[in-house]
């Protein structure tokens, strides 16, 4: 009972503690003058092919506003971290990514209340060829797959994406390879089982054969690294294999890998064996499947 | 002694009197600044129907009361009772003049609830409790960050914690007072309840463990020995299960036709609602099993620690007079948790949905805040003055409450870190798309004439009220398509983030124009189309 009595009393101070820490942290975070003072020192210090973290990520937005050119979408929207040797980690608050837990910090340097540091990657495996970024270049055939005979699909721009909103289908891009039956092929993103942008090639396999995408210029490599999805929002639901991705290389087959929904992104992996021109064929499992987006990359 | 007696039952009325005028008072004075919520707009949209069907009732009552009328305008809505729609469309048709803002009209009757749930909380604190106790009680209530968010808004979540609150008091009274006044008025109050919201099916659990726990021994002997427990059944049971329904149904047109059907429709929407999207501790929760925590958790994030702490020690520290209330006041706050105790509970209302049991916690806090005076009266008595002892309690809930205003659902306290804390720890930001008032500058004078916005988690009716109050300009026209906008307005949750990812490919540009932050966190931002 003196005990409780002792803790009672010291109810008051609790009170007037809890105030004092809330104005601690409701002015802890940087003001926006700081992030302005941060943008030009941050485009110095950013190189190409070194993509910018922020921790707490909630900062982003931030970061992105006073500092556009340092988030290009192909680093922002990248399939994953493992291609990249180096990452710039701006922290603020103390924190740090954790998706960097275990890189070097090679600089650092304080800028305001924000920590600069440049983080390397201990075993960074480097894309040779990325197959996004050649569908967006246009060094790729597609083709409509129908009972083995191939009709190719003509590459057209458009004046707008088309965004389907918040219930509604992926961004379709401008740029598209149209393949006849309201099918096509683009870049676009979709987001990731943590909601985060993943930059991909957006394929709508038809009901009946497949869609074929022909690359001739990818260059010897050991492996191919890919990874697929859906909108995760959209199709989280869906446990069951909605679409299936076959390579081929040279006519020979690689392999195979079959996505659903519920997975959200997902990484596979392809040994490559004889260098040719590598073929990708999608075909659809489920009907009610949606918008299906894959990334490969040479490695 | 007459006189004394009537002084000091006047003096509570006046402060009971004072705490609804001071309160409403500042809703009033801060709703100006407070965007509008999705559901508003909802509820906007159907209280102008509804007051259309008043208008006609005065005009042509036959008319008004034929069944297709009243489904061509009572059908707006109808998953959710009338009672607070309907005090909205009144307001807003007798009231409109009276505010400067016609949004002030449609939350008038919410405030004036809000304000009465603090009093309330005075009145029955008093009953128990000494004025200091009770003060502190009532003002731990309205000074909850959240709290206070809801009280400004045309929805029902605070006003479902008044009728609560209401019906419990009078129930309590009509346990001890021999008039039927009690009896039929708590018939009367829990009618009003089940026409707010549904956190009223809850409430005969809590009367019927109130009934268990008061005499339990007696109750467990009578049982035991085949005795007339029944006969002790209050009467005030009878009347709230005959009159409330009737009174129910009375003030809610929708039921008056097609009545069983309607109500098992209605029944049905709350028991197998739709699960919704919620971030927990960075995780988004769109379908069962939900997080147990999540209730716990969210409460000790965002109501003051001190008032916790003194809700504990009173809770611990129980007094032997009226134990009949403080049992009411420990059954009505479990019950309002009890739904989180299953995993298969939506949490998408983040900490609206367990308001209820807020009152009550407080209520037990003037009772801990008696036990810290009475403890500092032994220890250090010169530190022992209601006053300043009040004041060390207070002052903290106060600051953070105005200080969240008019961002309340983004408010957290030190416990977690306040929002920027609750940010790293992945807790929920923001929902209901109202921290568009927070862009209005940008929009205001940045957006081209007669621009199209990209409202995204804004009601379009939300839009429109933000136009119709002047705070959003009248040329702008508001659009759930992005590809037709020349403004786009994002607010952050993470399963919308596939919004945002549109807008950078549709604008070309990963860069907002403006961004809304509360204590340096972003909540809310916009783009700008940059036309070649």
């Amino acid at each position: 009972m003196r005990s409780l009595s002792r803790f009672l009393g010291l109810v008051p101070i609790l009170g007037l503690a809890e105030l004092l820490l809330h104005q601690c942290f409701a002015h802890r975070a940087p003001e926006f003058s700081d992030y302005q003072r941060l943008g030009p020192a941050l485009l110095e210090l950013k190189r190409p092919g070194v993509p910018v973290v922020v921790a707490p990520s909630w900062a982003e937005p931030l970061l992105r506003q006073v500092a556009p050119a340092a988030f290009p979408l192909a680093e922002l929207a990248r399939p994953d971290d493992s291609g990249f040797a180096a990452f710039l980690e701006v922290s603020l608050l103390g924190q740090s990514a954790p998706e960097l837990a275990g890189f070097a910090t090679k600089q650092l340097q304080q800028v305001g209340p924000f920590r600069v540091s440049l983080r390397q990657n201990p075993r960074p495996e480097p894309a040779s060829f990325d197959f996004v970024t050649a569908v967006e270049t246009g060094e790729v055939e597609v083709f409509l797959d129908v009972d083995e005979q191939l009709s190719p699909c003509l590459r057209r721009e458009r004046t707008h994406w088309s965004t389907g909103g918040l219930h509604g289908h992926v961004a379709y891009p401008r740029l598209r390879h149209e393949c006849g039956g309201g099918h096509f092929v683009g870049v676009t993103l979709i987001e990731d089982q943590d909601y985060r942008p993943r930059r991909c090639i957006l394929v709508q396999p038809p009901a009946a054969g497949a869609l074929v995408l022909r690359f001739t210029s990818v260059p010897a490599s050991r492996r191919l690294l890919g990874f697929a999805g859906f909108s995760y929002f959209l199709e989280r639901d869906t446990a069951l294999d909605e679409v299936e991705l076959s390579v081929a290389e040279a006519g020979s087959a690689l392999g195979s890998y079959r996505a659903a929904g519920a997975r959200g992104w997902s990484r596979f992996e392809l040994v490559r064996g004889a260098n040719g021109s590598v073929e990708v064929k999608l075909r659809r499992l489920l009907q009610s499947a949606s918008d299906f987006c894959f990334a490969l990359e040479a490695r | 002694m007459r006189l004394l007696a009537w002084l000091k039952l006047h003096r509570d009325a006046s402060v009971a009197l004072l705490l609804f005028a001071g309160y409403l008072t500042l809703l009033l004075t801060t709703a100006d600044s407070l965007g509008f919520m999705r559901d508003e707009g909802f509820y906007f949209a159907s209280a102008r129907a509804y007051g259309d069907w008043f208008a006609l009732l005065w005009r042509s009552p036959a008319e008004a009361l034929q069944k297709a009328t009243l489904d061509r305008y009572w059908a707006i809505n109808h998953e959710h009772p009338s009672l607070l729609k309907a005090l909205f469309a009144l307001s807003n048709r007798w009231l409109s003049g009276a505010f400067a803002q016609t949004s002030s009209s449609f939350r008038f009757p919410a405030m004036v609830l809000s304000s009465l749930a603090v009093a309330l909380t005075f009145v029955w604190g008093r009953r128990t409790l000494g004025r200091g106790g009770a003060l502190v009680a009532a003002l731990s209530f309205a000074f909850m960050p959240r709290v206070f968010f809801h009280a400004h808004l045309a929805c029902f979540d605070l006003p479902v914690c008044a009728l609560w609150l209401l019906t419990g008091y009078v129930y309590v009274r009509s346990l001890e007072s021999p008039r039927l006044g009690w009896v039929l008025a708590a018939g009367i109050a829990y009618g009003l309840f089940l026409d707010t919201k549904h956190n009223s099916w809850i409430f005969p659990f809590a009367l019927v463990l109130h009934f268990v726990f008061i005499r339990p021994v007696t109750l467990w002997r009578e049982l035991r020995t085949g005795a007339a427990w029944w006969r002790r059944v209050p009467l005030a049971w009878l009347s709230m299960l005959l009159l409330g329904p009737l009174v129910f149904c009375a003030l809610w047109p929708w039921l008056w036709h097609d009545t069983a059907a309607r109500l098992r429709e209605y029944v049905q929407f709350h028991t197998g609602h739709e699960y919704y999207n919620m971030e927990f501790l960075g995780q988004t929760y769109w379908k069962p099993p939900m997080p147990r925590a999540y209730a716990w958790l969210m409460t000790l994030a965002t109501v003051p620690l001190v008032t916790l702490v003194l809700g504990v020690a009173g809770a611990l520290c129980l007094r032997r007079e009226r134990p009949s209330d403080h049992v009411f006041w420990a059954v009505s706050l479990l019950m309002s948790y009890a739904p989180w105790l299953s995993s298969g509970t939506p949490i998408f209302g983040g900490t609206k949905h367990w308001m209820t049991a807020y009152p009550f916690l407080c209520l037990f806090a003037g009772l801990g805040f008696e036990q810290v005076v009475e403890a500092l009266r032994g220890a250090r008595p010169w530190l022992a003055r209601p006053l300043l002892v009040g004041a060390c309690v207070l002052v903290g809930p106060l600051v953070m409450t105005l200080h969240a205003h008019p961002f309340g659902l983004s408010a957290y306290t030190p416990l977690v870190g306040g929002a920027p804390g609750a940010a790293t720890l992945g807790l929920n930001r923001t929902f209901w798309g109202y921290t568009t008032q927070g862009l209005a500058p940008l929009i205001n004078q940045r957006a081209p004439r007669h621009a199209v916005v990209f409202l995204h988690d804004t009601a379009p009716q939300s839009f429109a009220m933000f136009q119709e109050d002047g705070r959003l300009r009248r040329d702008l026209r508001g659009s759930l398509d992005i590809a037709a906008s020349d403004v786009a307005l994002y607010h952050y949750e993470p399963h919308m983030s596939r919004v945002e990812q549109q807008i950078w490919l549709e604008y070309g540009s990963v860069a907002p124009d403006a961004i809304a932050t509360f204590d340096g966190v972003p909540v809310a931002w916009a783009y700008l189309r940059k036309h070649p």
